[in-house]
């Protein structure tokens, strides 16, 4: 297909990009001969870079809101499933990963107290900056608490708790989390919420801790990949790199997102440590 | 040869553009019970591609029905994108065998639509014939922009001597660090949208201390050039997008 440009040899008044034209060189859906032009042209007409910046800006902004929609777009999961613990395992992902956890024995049955000083130890020597893989924020369901207060009422520190960790506030939503009573249908529930909030706020050996007995459960998603994922990056940043790569490797047996997040973190590993 | 009035240039196609059958593609392999571990990509895909269509066609007839903000029409391209992907998912928009011009026609009517329920149910003025207001899109280029003085070598000589030293003092931070500068440059993104970003992926308050540091790193060399980065000529950004977001063209 020849350039959509009009005529005028590329720098003459009538060679302009549009807004059509802007779609396709952000899509990457213009030849090399024509991307270079295009950016060619902009580098000499004010009008025709303001526009490309205003739309690359739209593009960028668009890019980083890719995750949430996806998330949000997912089929979603009923609530109520968080408190049956023992429902059959569902197809696909959630179904696969736990049943490779279970087989082979991820060791959540260590008792938590010689976790918690394997861990402790390791955090002293190893803790350092955040980096490497990142944590992920658990949906905000603090509103559908409120609404299903008729069927189990929650209590008032378990929703505040719920609403803190919504903002971001996860020093007082471990505060609320932990002192919050909770009827036996919502325990799973807070502790997934407490295991993340620790996590964010630094406090990964008591995330680990508080996560480790849920990692073979069956929860729903997003929540289950949430807990695995959130367990991991624990692991991970607590200094325990044998464990954190141990489950990686078992993570990145699945097809699904989790997966993918999982082998783009060993590839990445494995290329920084040359002397492997 | 008939002559295009300027005016109606950016939104007349002089060629078929590709981004709808792009989307056409997207949408099928999206709906293919192969889409399987794809799923996440091609919506990402799908996401950036409707709403940027969408938000094209919310601009211009902003222009024509009644004044909006902003504000107004991202709101309203997140939520007709968001509602037209779910649509997908649940093969309720098939785009199937539709023209490239179809598919066009389909997004600037949901536009369209959605513009001026807004509009009423904000009491706005609503221009439902068009004719009160200009028909020139939102953004539509203004000739006179276009009749620049990039062409007298005196400011094309000013303008590539500035930018090569923007991208030298630029290049001295790491990649992921002149991603996050250049997003919140010239993008204007807030330090949540950048870490969100998935070329970025760093939680929040790391983008702040990054930024922070990089900024300070560009000012600095800059300003040992006798330079201020905040002057920037035109072409700046293009120059910087290509090398720092396309990675073409680093100076040498």
């Amino acid at each position: 297909m020849s350039p959509r440009f009009e005529s005028g040899g590329g720098q003459g008044a009538e060679y302009h990009l549009d807004e059509d034209r802007c779609l396709d060189l952000l899509n990457g859906l213009m030849s090399p001969e024509e991307k270079l032009k295009a950016l060619a042209h902009m580098e000499v007409c004010p009008a025709c870079e303001s526009l490309v910046r205003a739309r690359v800006s739209d593009w960028e902004r668009s890019r980083s809101e890719i995750e949430e929609v996806t998330r949000r777009l997912r089929p979603e999961p009923n609530l109520s499933d968080m408190r049956t613990r023992d429902v059959g395992a569902p197809a696909g992902f959630g179904a696969g990963i736990r049943a490779i956890l279970r087989r082979r024995a991820v060791r959540v049955s260590v008792g938590v107290a010689a976790a918690a000083l394997a861990v402790i130890t390791a955090v002293m020597l190893f803790r350092g900056p955040a980096e490497g893989p990142q944590l992920d924020l658990l949906p905000d369901i603090s509103a559908d608490l409120r609404f299903r207060a008729e069927e189990a009422p929650p209590s008032g520190e378990f929703v505040a708790g719920m609403a803190a960790y919504s903002k971001h506030d996860f020093v007082k939503a471990i505060a609320l989390l932990e002192k919050a009573q909770v009827p036996p249908a919502h325990t799973t529930f807070r502790d997934v919420y407490l295991g993340s909030a620790l996590a964010w706020d630094g406090r990964y050996d008591e995330a680990i801790a508080v996560l480790q007995p849920l990692v073979t459960e069956t929860l729903p998603e997003p929540w289950g990949a949430g807990v695995l994922w959130t367990y991991f990056v624990s692991l991970h940043r607590s200094g325990d790199r044998a464990r954190a790569d141990s489950l990686a490797d078992v993570l990145a047996q699945e097809p699904d997102a989790l997966g993918e997040r999982a082998r783009r973190y060993l590839r990445r590993d494995v290329q920084s440590e040359p002397s492997r | 040869m008939t002559t295009i009035p300027s005016q109606d240039r950016n939104l007349s196609n002089h060629e078929i553009p590709r981004w709808p059958s792009r989307l056409r593609e997207v949408c099928a392999e999206l709906q293919s019970p192969r889409a399987g571990s794809r799923r996440d990509a091609l919506i990402g895909e799908a996401w950036v591609l409707v709403k940027a269509a969408m938000s094209r066609y919310l601009r211009y007839h902003a222009a024509r029905y009644g004044s909006v903000t902003a504000e107004d029409i991202e709101d309203l391209a997140s939520q007709k994108t968001f509602d037209l992907l779910r649509k997908v998912e649940l093969r309720e928009w098939d785009l199937d065998g539709r023209q490239e011009s179809e598919i066009q026609g389909f997004l600037s009517r949901v536009a369209r639509n959605g513009l001026i329920n807004v509009l009423r149910k904000g009491s706005r003025e609503v221009h439902t014939n068009g004719e009160n207001r200009s028909e020139q899109p939102v953004e539509a280029s203004d000739g006179d922009l276009h009749m620049s003085e990039e062409h007298r070598p005196d400011v094309a000589l000013e303008r590539q001597e500035f930018v090569r030293e923007l991208q030298r003092c630029v290049a001295l931070l790491n990649e992921r660090a002149q991603r996050v500068w250049f997003l919140r440059v010239f993008c204007e993104m807030s330090s949540k949208q950048i870490a969100s970003h998935p070329d970025v992926r760093l939680e929040p308050g790391h983008v702040d201390v990054l930024m922070q540091r990089s900024r300070s790193k560009v000012k600095e060399c800059m300003a040992s050039k006798g330079l201020k980065p905040e002057d920037m000529p035109p072409g700046t950004f293009t120059a910087l997008w290509k090398a720092v977001l396309l990675r073409m063209d680093w100076p040498v």
